[in-house]
């Protein structure tokens, strides 16, 4: 995954100089601006689960790990010089996603154990994600008549909340409640780059549509909680199933958010 | 500062490979036990030996109650063979932490390393292997020696779950036996059991079973689905199961009690620990703390001397009947194997109502079976009760007051000594249990009452369902049996009812011969403080041992009587219940009863 995260960074920072660049030509302004959007929220190369990361290990024969996707609302105020500008952005994200994980009753990697394949069983799972960024940046408009260009970038702050639950079905009566683990908290570093198109309605209000991007990590703790006692029950038969501190995200977070709103100043 | 270059190469999305954790090349050495901690083992010693030298030398104290789990990590490198000798003592072990000399019981394996994993060796230390000495190299499996080459293909990853008992993967012990069933033997030669009829269908199809051995002192032990130390299931046979060779020989050894089968979960794999048992606050219960011997107490010898009516309107308990299999399932049963059993029929002849010696007083002719061991008698009763033709056309007058005239039935019973301990008269039938004699010999009841006041004899009666057009004689045959074992100190068993009835009465009956009187072995010493000795048995009712305390004055415990061990008031009635009821269970289905095997329970001499 470094790969791609490597190229669309530096991708995105060659955009940002060459607008800079342009950016120099334009007439001077000055004064407060800010803005607000709703934004979807999207992880093109996951989350990192437990799932995603070692499916095997779980006992599982094959998961599948969709990308978790969701959305949210973020705002930003700041002021300008000329095409320049200081802000403080703040938004609120979630996003979930819904893994599983098929066990066929044998391990699937050498050395692995058979107790957590046993038994058969499909596993489905809801992560949730919810949280706050805030972050502050620098910010240039490129001005090309009524659509103006934008681009913000800066270096923040997030907090997660990430919960999950599993429900488990197995080919005979034997069945689970849905475990619901306790939520677990991260704080991260962020990084926010941001692009978008500022279409003029007005001097100083424009719709703006743009991607942004947030990248954070989720260390290497973000995990549920175990249950040491979880069981499989059903017509008066008792089988265990392995529920480990499953992994509900690790490491490097890339979101993509795409969004619309309305951006306000000079 | 690693967690910020982390995060850092994090960020920057490159370098996040680099951060991942290396991995270790060890071998966990996984000790269990379910041996009693600290009566039967107090350490465990661990030695780890590679070709070049020692690679551990550690000994932990093992902290009960059972099971008793301890995991050893030992590194090592790729491909590198590891020896492990796993030891469990009972007192201090050699000063030399690298000696396994003098274990209680020593399990040994040799495997291989795997390049950057931690491998789980599962070292279970079993009671069957409790003082069997093998050859270095070697190593005890079900109680044999054998190699002790481990495949390291078949060691898997390490997680704690595999040997501590507090996760969801642990086996839970009174759930999976919440209910235990005695299971049946099909084939002693190879030790097929088959799982009773009791065990739902769904559990036999989908391989629900689990195995709790009885060991010869009563410990229990749950089997592993293992072929070497553990059971197998019978291929294409849902409801059959197999122990490993060398249970199957402890067990013909009688070094397994019994087996039993609880149907709840699937199979107890060997990755799979024992749920810890949490202490119970109080005292330690007796089982922990007391040694008890193996040394089986026998039931002591026992006479029964059966009248069975052969009249026409006992014709339904002759030929195939459901009778005839319940007396010989029950004869099957091993707490009657000291017991010698007779039987002569009814009716008998006015010429028998004489005050000297009559054809009562001895067990011969065609007409009788003499007394004799159960396994002769059942051959004996099957040639009289298996053939209808042994019964009468007509209802003739029975003659009982003949037949229990101390000079009949009571004499026979008489001349076996004072070395048979319970002497009984059972008297079936369904009509006619009064007096006949002219001149009289004295009330059927007053007879019985008086064998048991002066001879020690009690007498029983099992009434069955009779013909309608039986002939009773005016008498009211219920209230004549009834006043009979009343009188005679015996049991009154109603089988008027159904087949049912009839073998629940059967199962009490042979309860009542069978239980709460115990011949000693001269090896248990008897003297000394008698307060702290439990006399033991396992109650299949309640999944759990119980521990009879001593009682001197008899009235609710174990008291000695004379040479022999008695049970006395609830005590002893707790158990004919136990026994009377899983006898009925199990002749209701057709199924040999389970054994009692009693054990003497004294505190430890260390």
């Amino acid at each position: 995954m470094g790969g791609p995260m490597r190229a669309l960074t530096m991708a995105f920072l060659a955009s940002l100089l060459a607008f800079v660049g342009r950016a120099r030509a334009e007439p001077a302004r000055q004064g407060a601006y800010g803005g607000l959007a709703l934004a979807g929220s999207l992880e093109p190369f996951g989350a990192n689960n437990e799932l995603q990361r070692g499916c095997t290990d779980l006992g599982a024969a094959v998961c599948s790990t969709p990308v978790p996707f969701g959305g949210g609302m973020f705002g930003y105020a700041g002021g300008m010089v000329g095409t320049v500008g200081l802000e403080i952005m703040a938004g609120g994200f979630m996003d979930y996603t819904r893994p599983s994980a098929t066990f066929d009753g044998v391990p699937h990697k050498p050395h692995g154990n058979p107790l957590v394949s046993t038994p058969r069983r499909e596993e489905t799972f809801i992560i949730l994600r919810g949280g706050a960024v805030l972050a502050p940046r620098a910010r240039v408009w490129v001005d090309a008549g009524r659509v103006a260009w934008s681009f913000a970038g800066g270096v923040g702050l997030s907090y997660r909340y990430m919960a999950l639950e599993r429900e488990v079905t197995t080919d005979g009566a034997l069945e689970d409640r849905p475990y619901f683990s306790h939520g677990t908290p991260y704080i991260s570093p962020g990084l926010s780059l941001d692009a978008s198109a500022q279409i003029r309605s007005t001097p100083t209000l424009a719709l703006s549509i743009g991607l942004g991007l947030w990248a954070e990590t989720a260390w290497g703790s973000t995990r549920a909680v175990a249950d040491p006692t979880r069981t499989l029950q059903g017509s008066g038969k008792v089988e265990p199933v392995a529920t480990p501190p499953y992994l509900m995200a690790y490491g490097l977070q890339l979101l993509l958010l795409p969004y619309l709103g309305l951006a306000f100043g000079p | 500062m690693l967690r910020y270059a982390c995060l850092l190469a994090a960020m920057l999305g490159a370098l996040l490979p680099a951060c991942r954790s290396e991995q270790r090349t060890e071998i966990v050495v996984g000790v269990s036990t379910q041996m009693r901690v600290p009566r039967e083992l107090t350490l465990v010693r661990v030695v780890a030996t590679s070709n070049r030298g020692p690679l551990a030398c550690e000994t932990r104290r093992l902290v009960g109650p059972a099971p008793a789990q301890v995991a050893i990590s030992i590194a090592g490198g790729a491909d590198q063979v590891i020896n492990v000798a796993v030891a469990g003592y009972l007192e201090a072990p050699p000063a030399d932490p690298c000696s396994v000399e003098g274990a209680v019981v020593l399990r040994r394996a040799r495997t291989r390393f795997v390049g950057d994993l931690r491998l789980y060796l599962p070292m279970p230390l079993r009671r069957s292997c409790a003082s069997v000495a093998c050859d270095a190299g070697q190593t005890c499996l079900g109680g044999e020696c054998a190699g002790s080459d481990v495949g390291e293909g078949g060691l898997v990853e390490y997680e704690p779950s595999l040997v501590y008992g507090d996760t969801s993967f642990c086996f839970p012990r009174s759930a999976c036996f919440e209910d235990v069933i005695p299971a049946v033997l099909v084939d002693p030669e190879d030790c097929t059991f088959q799982l009773p009829d009791e065990v739902p269908d769904d559990a036999k199809n989908s391989g629900r079973l689990n195995l709790e051995v009885l060991h010869e002192d009563l410990s229990r032990e749950v089997l592993d689905l293992d072929p070497v130390e553990g059971f197998v299931r019978v291929r294409d046979r849902s409801d059959r199961f197999r122990i490993a060779p060398s249970l199957c020989k402890r067990y013909r050894a009688h070094q397994i009690a019994s087996l039993y089968v609880g149907a709840n979960c699937p199979p107890k794999e060997s990755l799979r620990p024992l749920c810890k048992v949490e202490p119970v606050a109080g005292p330690a219960p007796r089982e922990d703390t007391l040694c008890t011997s193996p040394l089986e107490l026998p039931p002591a010898r026992a006479a029964v001397y059966a009248l069975v009516d052969s009249s026409r309107s006992m014709r339904h308990a002759f030929g195939s009947s459901p009778f005839k299999t319940a007396v010989d399932l029950v004869l099957r049963a091993q707490f009657l194997r000291n017991t010698v059993l007779g039987m002569r029929l009814l009716p008998g002849t006015a010429s028998a109502c004489v005050s000297e010696a009559n054809p009562f007083a001895t067990l011969d002719g065609p007409s009788a079976v003499p007394l004799g061991p159960p396994d002769a008698a059942r051959a004996a009763f099957d040639a009289i009760l298996g053939y209808a033709s042994r019964v009468r056309p007509n209802d003739p007058p029975l003659f009982l007051d003949a037949a229990l005239h101390d000079r009949g039935a009571y004499q026979a019973l008489s001349a076996l000594g004072a070395d048979v301990a319970r002497k009984s008269v059972v008297i079936v039938g369904n009509r006619e249990l009064f007096s006949r004699c002219s001149p009289s010999l004295g009330a059927t009841s007053g007879q019985a009452y008086f064998a048991s006041q002066k001879l020690g004899i009690s007498t029983s009666v099992l009434l069955l369902a009779a013909e309608p057009d039986a002939d009773y004689g005016n008498h009211d045959p219920y209230i004549d049996g009834l006043a009979i074992a009343r009188s005679g100190g015996g049991r009154f068993g109603d089988g008027t009812g159904d087949d049912k009835a009839m073998r629940l009465a059967l199962a009490a009956f042979a309860a009542d011969v069978g239980s709460c009187l115990y011949d000693v072995p001269q090896t248990i010493d008897t003297r000394g403080d008698l307060s702290r000795v439990s006399v033991s048995y396992f109650d299949v009712l309640r999944s759990q041992r119980a521990d009879v305390p001593y009682d001197s004055t008899c009235k609710n415990g174990w008291a000695l009587d004379g040479a022999r061990v008695r049970f006395c008031g609830n005590a002893c009635n707790d158990m004919r219940f136990a026994m009377s009821t899983t006898t009925h269970y199990a002749i209701e289905r057709g199924f040999v009863p389970v054994d009692f095997p009693v054990r003497w329970a004294a505190p430890c001499a260390r």
